[in-house]
C-alpha cells in the first residue's frame, strides 16, 4: 500500500517530537544558564538582550491564538490542518508567564521611564512630557498589573480557543488584539517613552501572524504527512496556507509602511526620531534587508501556485521569513537600547536562541493529534488506527 | 436535426458526476484532445481528468500588475519632477515614499484589468451563440445534466468511431452536434 510507505501516520509524531523536546529543553537550559553567568558580567546588555528574544517569542505564542480563535470564526481546512501546531504554540503561554518573571527584575535595567518614581519633581522639572508617563502610565506597579492583566485575558483566550465556541472567541480574539497591541507598547514601544504610535500594536500583530503562520507551515512540512496522500485536496490545503502566509506578509508590510509614510510626511521631530535612530550606524542596512527578504522576496515567490502547492518549497519560504521576523524585531527593539554594542546583539541572538530552545521544546512536548484535525482526516487516521489493529 | 449539416461535434449525457470524471479520464487517455466538459456545478478534477491545460491567464495579470505599476509611478515621477517640480516642505522632488500608495493602486488596477479583459479574450466571451444551444437536451448542463463533448476538429475525430468510443462509457444518451 502506497499511503503506509508514503509517509508516518499521524499517530506517530509523539516519540519524534517528545525526543526534540527533550533535546531543546537541554539546550535552552544551557544557553539561558549561560546568559545568567554572562548577566554577573554585562546585567544590563543580558536584560536587553532577553527583552529581545522573549518578545520574539511572544509574537508567535500570540500569532497561534490569534489564529486558533480566527479559525473558531472563520473555519476552513488551513486551520484544521494547523490545529494541532496551533495549540502547540498556545501551551508556550505558561512558559512564557514564568519567563516574564525575570523581566521583572530587571525593569530599571531595561527601560528609562523605571528610572524614576511617580511624581518625581525632579523629572517634572527636566522632562514634563515623560514625569506625565511616569505619574499616570509608565511606572512598574502600574506595568506589573497590567502584565498580570494581559496574561489573565490570554490565558482566558487559550482556553476559549481550545474549546471553540464562536460568540466566545469572537469577543475573546478581539481582547486578544487589544492585549497584543498594550503589551506592545509596554515592552515595546515604551522603550523610547517620548515617542508614540497607534500602528506599533499592529506591526506585532501582523507580524506574528506571519511567524505563527510560518512556524505552522514549517510544522506541516516536517511533522504531518500529506492530508491525503496522491489527493490534490492536501495540495490545496498546502496552497491555502502559502496564501494565507501572503496575505499576513502584505499585512505586516501595509501595516510597516503605513507607520513610515504617516511618519514621513509629517516630519515632525518627535516622531522622525524612530527612524532617524533606525537609519544610521548600519542599520539602515537592516532596514534594506527586511523590506527585501521580508517583503520583496517571500512576496515574489509566494505568487507561485507551484512553489504553494509543494510543502517542501514553501517550508522554505517560511523558514526564512521565521529568521527575518528575528532581524524584523532586531530592527524594531534593539536600537532602542543605549550602551548596547557588539556584544549586546551577540547577547541578542544567545537570548533569542536561549528562550527559543525552551519554547520549541514546550511547542514540541505539547504537540498531539486532534482528532477534530480535519474531518476527512480524522476519518483516515481511524481507518489507520483500524488497520493496525 | 439535419442530416446534412456538417458535424461540430458529439455530445454524451451521464447520469452523475462521477461517471462523467471518469469518462473524462478514459477520453484523454484515448487521445482526444478537443474536448470539453459541462456540468451544472464546478467540479473538482474534472479539467485535470481531461487534461486541460493551465491557461496564461497569471502571466497576463502579473504582466497587467507590472505594468500598472510602471505605469503609475512613471506619471508621478513625470508630473512631480519633471512637468510640474514643486517644492514640498524641504523634500526632494523624487520623493519615492509618497509614490508608493499610488503605485500600489495603480498596480491592483492593471492586474485586474488584465485579469478581466484577459479572461474575456482567452476563453472567448461573450458568445452570443454555439452549436451546443441547438441540442434541447443540453439544457440540463444548468441543472443536473453531465456532458461530455468531443469536437469533430479533434485530429482522431471519426464519426463512428468517436459514437462507438463514447457509447462504451454508458452515457444516458450520445447526441450528434451539427454546425448550426
Amino acid at each position: 500500500m502506497t499511503t503506509a510507505a508514503h509517509s508516518p501516520a499521524i499517530e506517530n509524531w509523539r516519540p519524534p517530537a517528545r525526543r526534540a523536546a527533550a533535546i531543546a529543553f537541554v539546550v535552552g537550559a544551557a544557553l539561558l544558564g549561560l546568559c545568567l553567568i554572562l548577566a554577573l558580567f554585562a546585567p544590563q546588555r543580558v536584560f536587553q538582550a532577553y527583552l529581545y528574544g522573549y518578545l520574539y517569542w511572544w509574537t508567535a505564542t500570540m500569532g497561534c491564538l490569534a489564529l486558533a480563535l480566527l479559525h473558531n470564526l472563520t473555519g476552513g481546512a488551513w486551520g484544521s490542518a494547523i490545529r494541532p501546531f496551533l495549540y502547540g504554540g498556545i501551551a508556550t503561554l505558561a512558559v512564557l508567564a514564568v519567563m516574564f518573571l525575570p523581566l521583572t527584575l530587571g525593569l530599571p535595567q531595561i527601560f528609562e521611564w523605571a528610572h524614576f518614581e511617580r511624581f518625581d519633581p525632579a523629572l517634572a522639572q527636566d522632562d514634563p512630557i515623560l514625569a506625565d508617563k511616569v505619574n499616570h502610565y509608565l511606572n512598574i506597579p502600574f506595568f506589573l498589573v497590567r502584565a498580570v492583566v494581559y496574561f489573565v485575558i490570554w490565558f482566558g483566550a487559550a482556553a476559549i480557543a481550545r474549546r471553540g465556541a464562536r460568540r466566545a472567541s469572537a469577543l475573546a480574539l478581539s481582547m486578544v488584539i487589544l492585549g497584543i497591541s498594550f503589551a506592545s507598547i509596554d515592552w515595546g514601544m515604551s522603550l523610547e517613552p517620548h515617542w508614540f504610535s497607534t500602528i506599533y500594536g499592529g506591526l506585532f500583530l501582523a507580524g506574528g501572524a506571519v511567524s505563527a503562520m510560518a512556524l505552522s507551515i514549517v510544522s506541516v512540512g516536517a511533522l504531518s504527512p500529506p492530508l491525503l496522500p496522491h489527493d490534490r485536496r492536501s495540495a490545496d490545503v498546502t496552497n491555502d496556507l502559502g496564501n494565507l502566509l501572503l496575505a499576513f506578509v502584505m499585512v505586516w508590510t501595509y501595516f510597516s509602511f503605513s507607520q513610515f509614510i504617516i511618519i514621513w510626511s509629517g516630519n515632525l521631530p518627535e516622531e522622525n526620531v524612530w527612524y532617524l535612530r533606525r537609519s544610521v550606524h548600519g542599520w539602515q542596512w537592516v532596514a534594506i534587508a527586511i523590506a527585501l527578504f521580508h517583503f520583496a522576496a517571500p512576496f515574489l515567490l509566494l505568487l507561485s501556485r507551484d512553489l504553494k502547492r509543494n510543502p517542501k518549497t514553501l517550508m522554505l519560504v517560511a523558514l526564512g521569513l521565521l529568521v527575518m521576523r528575528s532581524i524584523d524585531l532586531f530592527w524594531i527593539i534593539v536600537p532602542a537600547f543605549e550602551n548596547h554594542g557588539w556584544t549586546g546583539f551577540l547577547l541578542d541572538f544567545l537570548a533569542l536562541a536561549g528562550i527559543g530552545a525552551i519554547w520549541v521544546g514546550v511547542y514540541c512536548w505539547s504537540l498531539k493529534p486532534l482528532p477534530e484535525a480535519g474531518r476527512h482526516h480524522a476519518k483516515r487516521s481511524a481507518k489507520r488506527k483500524g488497520a493496525v489493529a | 436535426m439535419n442530416a446534412t449539416s456538417p458535424l461540430y461535434g458529439m455530445l454524451a449525457e451521464f447520469d452523475d458526476v462521477d461517471r462523467l470524471v471518469e469518462a473524462a479520464g478514459r477520453t484523454r487517455d484515448a487521445g482526444y484532445r478537443k474536448t470539453d466538459a459541462y456540468a451544472p456545478f464546478p467540479v473538482h478534477g474534472l479539467a485535470e481528468a481531461l487534461g486541460m491545460k493551465r491557461t496564461a491567464m497569471p502571466l497576463v495579470i502579473l504582466l497587467g500588475g507590472i505594468l500598472g505599476g510602471l505605469a503609475g509611478y512613471s506619471l508621478q515621477y513625470w508630473v512631480s519632477v519633471i512637468e510640474n517640480p514643486w517644492n514640498v516642505g524641504g523634500r526632494p522632488l523624487h520623493s519615492w515614499p509618497a509614490f508608493i500608495p499610488v503605485t500600489f493602486e495603480t498596480t491592483v488596477l492593471g492586474a485586474s484589468l488584465a485579469g478581466v479583459l484577459g479572461m474575456l479574450a482567452l476563453n472567448g466571451l461573450p458568445t452570443p451563440h454555439h452549436p451546443l444551444f441547438a441540442v434541447p437536451q443540453f439544457e440540463r448542463a444548468s441543472r443536473d445534466g453531465f456532458f461530455l463533448f468531443i469536437r469533430a476538429t479533434d485530429p482522431k475525430f471519426d464519426p463512428v468511431a468517436v459514437r462507438q468510443f463514447l457509447q462504451d462509457l454508458h452515457p444516458r444518451e450520445v447526441i450528434d452536434v451539427p454546425q448550426t
